[in-house]
C-alpha cells in the first residue's frame, strides 16, 4: 500500500477572464471564467516523484501552485498528510507553508538580482527566525550538497550561469527541510549537458532527504527519467495517470498516445502529432474535452464527460473507450 | 553544384570584455533539396553561423575570413541592394522568438500579402491581389491554422506563439525560398506543435525541393529533420556526417556525451551520464583541442595541439583519437 502524502478532492480553479467589477455587476453581465483546473482528484505518494505532463495551457502550473497554496482554490479540498490545507489560516498556514517549496522554471527571474547567493539560500530560515550562526553553517552545508563552491556565497545571481542559478534555487528549496517540493519545469531553461547535471542532483537529493516531488514538465523524456508516477493533463483535467514506465510504454488515452508520438527521439524519423489545436478554456468542448481532436471520438464523447476508469491496476484513464457498457 | 557553400568562415564579436571568436574556420556545403541540422549548446556558435550566412550579424561582429557562396554569388562581398534581392525569395530565415518576427502594427493579412507581392514582383514583374489573397489563405491552411479567413484579420498579439511560428512558416512557403534557415524555430513550442511543424518542413522539402539549415540544441529533433548532422562546439565543427551514421555511431567524444546525456523516452538507464563542466569562454578558448577540459579521453597532445577537421570513414571529425 503506497503511503499517500497529498490527496485532492474536486480541486478546481477558475480565473476571471475579464474584469468583473461594479459596472459589470450593475449591468448584470455574466462573469467569464477560464477553467484552468477543473474538478481534479489526484494522489501524490510520499518519497516518490509524480510527474505532471501536458501542453502549455493545460493547467499544470496552476495545479502546482494550488498544491503549494500560492493560489486559493475556487472549489475542492487539498488533504496534505491528513490536514485539510484549504481551511488553514494565519499561523497554521504559515507553519504548513514551511513544509512545501517550489523551484521555478526560469532561474533568471526567480532569484532576486540584488541579493547575494548566501542570503537567497538562507531566506527561508531567516523568515523562520533561526539564529545567524546556525544559518551560516547550514547555508555552507547545503551549498556543498548541491555542488556550489563556497566562494559563490558572496556573489549575486548575475555572476552565475544558468545551471548554477538553478542549483541556488534548489538549495533554497531544500534548506528548510520540506516534505514536498513542486519542480516547475526545473531544467527547460538549461542546456542539455547542464540539464543532465541538475536532474541527477535532484534524484540524489530526493533519496537523501526522502523528498516528495511533483515534477511539472512538458518534456516527457525528463518525466521518464525522474518520475515514478505520471499524470497527463489536458485542458484542466487529468486524462491518464499511473506508473510512469507503464503509461509511457502502453498509453491508453488517445491524447497520451498522440503526445508520446510527438516526442522526437534519436532514430525516430516519423512523428505522429495530434491534429488541430487545444480548444478554448473559456468555452471548453462539451463532453470529453479532447473529442474535437480525437480519432476515436464517438457520440457519447460529445455529450458526456468520461469518468475516471481503472483499466489496469493503478492505471486510471478518463476515456469512454474503456467504459464497460 | 551545391546551393550553398561555406568556406573557411571565421567571425568575431568585439565586446567590452575582449574579442569573442564566435566562428572558427567553418566549412560545409548544402545541396538543393537537402537538410542539415546544426547541433550545439548555447555558445557553440550555431546561431552566429545562421546570421553570418544570411548577412544579418549585429554591428559589433566582423567577418575575419571565408566565403559564403549562395547560388553562385559570394554573399560576403555583395552590397546591400543586391542582398535585398536575395532575402525572402533566396534565403528565408525563421528565428527562435517568433513574437519579434512580425510587425505588431500590421494585420497578419497585410504582412503575408507583402511577402507574396515581393515574390510576384521579382518573378513575374506584376502583382495580382486576388490570386495573392487566395495563396495566403491556402498557405495558412497548409500550416494547419484553423479558420485562416478569420486569423488573417488579426494582429500578431492576438495569436499564440505556436500560431505566430506557423504564420512565419507560411510566409516562408509564400516566398518560396531556395534556402530556409530556421534557428531553434520549435524550442519555445509544445511537443505536439513542434511535431506538426517538423512534419510540415519535411513535406515541403520533398514537395518543393527546399534546402533547410535547421539549428537546434536538441539532437533528437536534429535526427528527425536532418539528412546530415553537423555538431558544433566552441565555434568549430567537431563532427559532420550523415544523420544515421552520426547518431548510431558518434565518433567525437562530445557528440557521444551529448547523445548519452539527453533523457530518452525509449530507454531508461538509471543515472544519466553527463558531460561534466560547461562550454568554455570564446574570448580565451582552451589551448589545443577546445573540448579537452571536458573530454574523458584527453591526452597531452590534446592539450597542446589543436586537432584539424579531417575526413574519417564516412564523415568529418575534429579529434586526435582518429589521427
Amino acid at each position: 500500500m503506497p503511503d499517500v502524502l497529498i490527496r485532492t478532492e474536486g480541486l478546481t480553479k477558475w480565473f476571471l477572464a475579464k474584469k468583473y467589477g461594479l459596472l459589470e455587476r450593475l449591468f448584470r453581465e455574466r462573469p467569464v471564467y477560464v477553467r484552468a483546473v477543473d474538478n481534479v482528484n489526484i494522489t501524490i505518494d510520499r518519497s516518490l516523484t509524480t510527474a505532471l505532463v501536458g501542453e502549455s495551457g493545460s493547467g499544470k502550473t496552476t495545479l502546482g501552485r494550488l498544491l503549494t497554496t500560492l493560489e486559493k482554490p475556487t472549489a475542492g479540498k487539498i488533504i496534505f498528510d491528513g490536514i485539510n490545507v484549504t481551511s488553514l489560516k494565519g499561523g497554521a498556514l504559515r507553519r504548513f507553508r514551511s513544509r512545501v517549496q517550489m523551484v521555478f522554471q526560469d532561474p533568471y527571474s526567480s532569484l532576486d538580482p540584488r541579493m547575494k547567493v548566501r542570503d537567497i539560500i538562507a531566506e527561508p530560515l531567516v523568515t523562520r527566525g533561526v539564529n545567524r550562526a546556525k544559518v551560516n553553517e547550514m547555508v555552507y552545508e547545503i551549498m556543498d550538497e548541491v555542488g556550489l563552491e563556497h566562494s559563490l556565497a558572496e556573489r549575486r545571481p548575475s555572476d552565475l550561469s544558468g545551471g548554477q542559478r538553478q542549483r541556488v534555487a534548489v538549495a533554497r528549496a531544500i534548506i528548510s527541510n520540506p516534505d514536498f517540493i513542486v519542480l516547475d519545469e526545473p531544467t527547460s531553461a538549461l542546456d542539455v549537458s547542464t540539464q543532465s547535471q541538475v536532474l541527477n542532483l535532484l534524484a540524489e537529493l530526493q533519496v537523501r532527504h526522502k523528498l516528495t516531488y511533483l515534477l511539472i514538465t512538458h518534456n516527457i523524456a525528463v518525466a521518464r527519467y525522474l518520475s515514478d508516477k505520471i499524470m497527463v493533463m489536458y485542458m484542466g483535467k487529468i486524462v491518464e495517470s499511473g506508473e510512469t514506465g507503464q503509461v509511457l510504454k502502453e498509453p491508453n488515452h488517445p491524447y497520451t498516445r498522440a503526445l508520446i508520438e510527438s516526442v522526437p527521439d534519436v532514430g525516430k524519423r516519423d512523428l505522429k502529432p495530434p491534429t488541430g489545436e487545444v480548444g478554448s478554456l473559456i468555452n471548453p468542448p462539451s463532453g470529453c474535452r479532447f473529442h474535437p481532436r480525437c480519432p476515436f471520438a464517438m457520440d457519447i464523447c460529445r455529450r458526456e464527460e468520461p469518468p475516471m476508469i481503472e483499466v489496469k491496476k493503478g492505471i486510471h484513464v478518463a476515456c469512454w473507450l474503456y467504459a464497460k457498457r | 553544384m551545391a546551393l550553398l557553400e561555406v568556406k573557411g568562415l571565421s567571425v568575431i564579436y568585439r565586446t567590452l570584455l575582449g574579442v569573442v571568436k564566435a566562428l572558427d574556420d567553418v566549412s560545409f556545403s548544402l545541396d538543393r533539396g537537402e537538410s542539415i541540422a546544426v547541433v550545439g549548446e548555447s555558445g557553440s556558435g550555431k546561431s552566429t553561423l545562421a546570421l553570418a550566412i544570411s548577412r544579418l550579424l549585429p554591428p559589433n561582429a566582423r567577418y575575419v575570413k571565408g566565403d559564403v557562396i549562395f547560388d553562385g554569388l559570394n554573399l560576403i562581398k555583395l552590397d546591400q541592394g543586391r542582398l535585398r534581392a536575395i532575402r525572402g525569395t533566396g534565403i528565408f530565415m525563421v528565428f527562435q522568438e517568433p513574437a519579434n518576427s512580425l510587425n505588431p502594427v500590421y494585420k497578419i493579412k497585410d504582412q503575408l500579402m507583402e511577402a507574396v507581392r515581393v515574390r510576384m514582383l521579382r518573378s513575374e514583374g506584376s502583382f495580382d491581389e486576388g490570386r495573392a489573397l487566395k495563396e495566403v489563405v491556402d498557405a495558412l491552411r497548409i500550416v494547419r491554422i484553423p479558420d485562416p479567413e478569420v486569423i488573417i484579420e488579426r494582429y500578431p498579439h492576438q495569436l499564440s506563439g505556436g500560431q505566430i511560428q506557423r504564420v512565419m512558416i507560411a510566409m516562408g512557403l509564400l516566398m518560396r525560398p531556395k534556402l530556409y534557415i530556421a534557428d531553434e524555430p520549435t524550442s519555445a513550442l509544445d511537443v505536439t506543435v513542434q511535431a506538426q511543424i517538423l512534419k510540415l518542413l519535411k513535406d515541403l522539402k520533398s514537395e518543393y525541393g527546399l534546402s533547410i539549415i535547421f539549428i537546434t540544441h536538441d539532437l533528437a529533433v536534429a535526427s528527425v529533420i536532418g539528412d546530415r548532422i553537423m555538431v558544433m562546439y566552441a565555434g568549430q565543427i567537431v563532427e559532420e556526417g550523415k544523420m544515421e551514421n552520426v547518431v548510431t555511431k558518434p565518433y567525437h567524444p562530445y557528440t557521444q556525451g551529448l547523445l548519452n546525456s539527453i533523457p530518452r523516452i525509449s530507454k531508461y538507464e538509471g543515472k544519466l551520464p553527463m558531460v561534466g563542466g560547461s562550454v568554455p569562454s570564446l574570448i580565451n578558448p582552451p589551448s589545443g583541442c577546445r573540448f579537452h577540459p571536458r573530454c574523458p579521453y584527453a591526452t597531452d597532445t590534446c592539450i597542446k595541439v589543436p586537432p584539424q577537421l579531417k575526413v574519417v570513414d564516412d564523415r568529418r571529425v575534429r579529434c586526435h583519437l582518429y589521427a
